[in-house]
């Protein structure tokens, strides 16, 4: 017999468990001493290279920063950076109820399956630039279109990573719903949607991820404002110290999005998984 | 005594008894397809369970006693035959029914008390009653002190020990368990039995129980229903007349067991071991 096992029975009496439950965890950041070394890395082999390339092919991060602080004085960045982060969010929410739905019905109705998971994989296959022009074709040049677009780009990778996590759904702990006769809203919010969040959280992270690239990109093709819009216009002027400003202020702000979401959101999520080694 | 040979076929008089008591079974058949040909798993079931018994199902693998258990829970739609809970058919009547699974089956993401308010909640139990019954039956396992502690940080016998408080956290008027003591060693099995014993004395549901371990069968029932495979079948009905509390270690139950050993081989045929 095992002894491990043993011990085990010993400790089910007596007050003695195992630890309690952990604490959230900022392991995610690593250790903030060598990514700082690494930041400073980063911008002084920029501000190197913009001594090798020249103000006018690179600006340096100093006037990059000067020339941001600048345009923000004037009082249209922040406009500008209001108008694409709420294209991002409307696009992103829509791709994300569009995507789990479609996600849930492949995974749950064999009907729904066998007539369009066909469509899925051609629109898996469509390049980004084909939705973005054919989009704009059809619809015109609108806000709507601009969403649309968007939204094609990265509906269908939500899509079948939703999917993948309803074919691993755990058909025992479906069976402890049927048989404490458990009424269907309260398994789809104990039973299903738990077993889901991994896949959503996965999904919502890469999803944000693309479709704000997308959007900046959609914005240079057919909007005339937003981000991608200011920067298609000082790239016309030649100004690079405009169009990297514009850029670094968009990532700075997305990037704290994406701390926010890692740091905060999902510990909160997954506190009952046991803690990595 | 209702005990009922299934093997003479009695048909005429059962009806009358079967409306009196909480589970009758009827001509119960079930049979699957593998590969194209249909497989018999379970052959004419005749059974007649009162009220407050505690049933052990005691076959071999594979003669279909958790296909029985699956069938009652509702789990399993596909058969032949009639079911008769409280006299009326299996799913219309108002009762309650908890299910103990061969591995405890607690929600990973839940703590401990939020998995019990899960069974309370399923049953539409009022939310009131939620946090007395938790705490009882908790510690009626000898778990009081587990309560926010997530599924992971238990240990195997201590998960099953929550999985049997919220199996009877539900006040279920049946209980079905599914060897769900065979994955443990002997020492917490036997420690779980006990528990389960004085847990049952208390309110004496109904238990249906499955087991392929003859010993246990002996410990805990009231009467054992010996079953044979291919097709599944109930040989006989044995009953175990020991007085309770059961001592595991007892000369009468080492004794009664031997019995039943002797006639549960003598069903399967010895090659079968």
């Amino acid at each position: 017999m095992n002894v491990k096992q043993d011990v085990m029975v010993n400790q089910v009496i007596p007050g003695k468990v195992m630890p309690a439950p952990r604490k959230r965890s900022f392991s995610w950041l690593g250790g903030s001493g060598s990514k700082l070394i690494s930041l400073v890395l980063l911008v002084s082999v920029w501000w190197l290279l913009s001594l090798y390339l020249g103000e006018h092919v690179l600006p340096s991060p100093l006037l990059t920063v000067e020339t941001l602080l600048k345009d923000i004085q004037k009082g249209n960045v922040f406009n500008h950076l209001g108008i694409t982060l709420s294209r991002v969010f409307l696009a992103f929410f829509l791709t994300m109820i569009v995507g789990i739905t479609l996600g849930c019905l492949l995974g749950l109705s064999k009907r729904f399956r066998s007539f369009f998971s066909f469509w899925i994989v051609i629109g898996l296959s469509i390049p980004a630039l084909v939705y973005i022009v054919v989009i704009f074709l059809w619809l015109g040049l609108s806000e709507a279109s601009a969403i649309v677009a968007t939204m094609m780009t990265t509906v269908f990778t939500i899509t079948m990573n939703i999917w993948e996590g309803v074919k691993s759904l755990d058909k025992k702990l479906l069976e402890l719903g049927t048989v404490l006769r458990a009424r269907r809203s309260l398994v789809i919010r104990r039973i299903v949607l738990p077993q889901l969040y991994p896949y959503m959280m996965a999904s919502a992270r890469f999803g944000l991820g693309l479709t704000w690239k997308m959007v900046i990109f959609v914005e240079l093709m057919g909007r005339s404002n937003g981000i991608g819009y200011m920067i298609n216009y000082w790239y016309q002027m030649y100004n690079m110290s405009h169009v990297l400003g514009y850029a670094f202020i968009f990532i700075v702000v997305m990037l704290i999005i994406e701390v926010i979401l890692n740091v905060v959101i999902e510990p909160k999520l997954f506190a009952w998984r046991p803690k990595k080694a | 005594m209702n005990t009922l040979n299934s093997t003479t076929g009695m048909t005429g008089t059962s009806s009358a008894t079967g409306a009196s008591s909480k589970i009758s079974i009827r001509h119960l058949h079930k049979s699957f397809q593998v590969g194209g040909a249909p497989r018999k798993v379970l052959h004419n079931i005749n059974i007649d369970i009162q009220a407050g018994e505690f049933i052990c199902f005691l076959g071999p693998s594979g003669c279909g006693k958790s296909t029985i258990l699956n069938i009652l829970s509702g789990l399993d739609t596909d058969y032949e035959g009639v079911i008769l809970i409280d006299g009326k058919p299996l799913n219309s009547g108002d009762y309650h029914m908890s299910y103990l699974f061969q591995e405890p089956r607690l929600l990973p993401w839940l703590t401990v008390e939020k998995n019990i308010h899960f069974a309370l909640d399923a049953n539409r139990v009022p939310v009131s009653e939620w946090e007395e019954r938790t705490t009882k039956y908790l510690e009626m396992v000898n778990l009081p002190h587990v309560r926010k502690h997530y599924i992971h940080q238990l240990s195997g016998g201590m998960q099953h020990r929550v999985a049997i408080a919220r199996a009877f956290a539900v006040k279920p008027d049946i209980l079905l368990m599914d060897e769900p003591f065979s994955a443990l060693d002997e020492l917490t099995a036997r420690s779980l039995r006990q528990s389960l014993l004085k847990m049952w004395q208390e309110d004496r549901k109904t238990v249906l129980f499955v087991t392929h371990n003859s010993m246990e069968a002996t410990y805990l029932a009231d009467r054992i229903f010996m079953m044979k495979a291919n097709p599944g079948e109930i040989e006989e009905t044995k009953e175990i007349r020991l007085e309770r509390p059961r001592d595991y270690d007892s000369e009468e139950l080492f004794q009664e067991n031997r019995a039943v050993v002797t006639r549960f081989l003598e069903i399967i045929g010895r090659d079968a071991i």
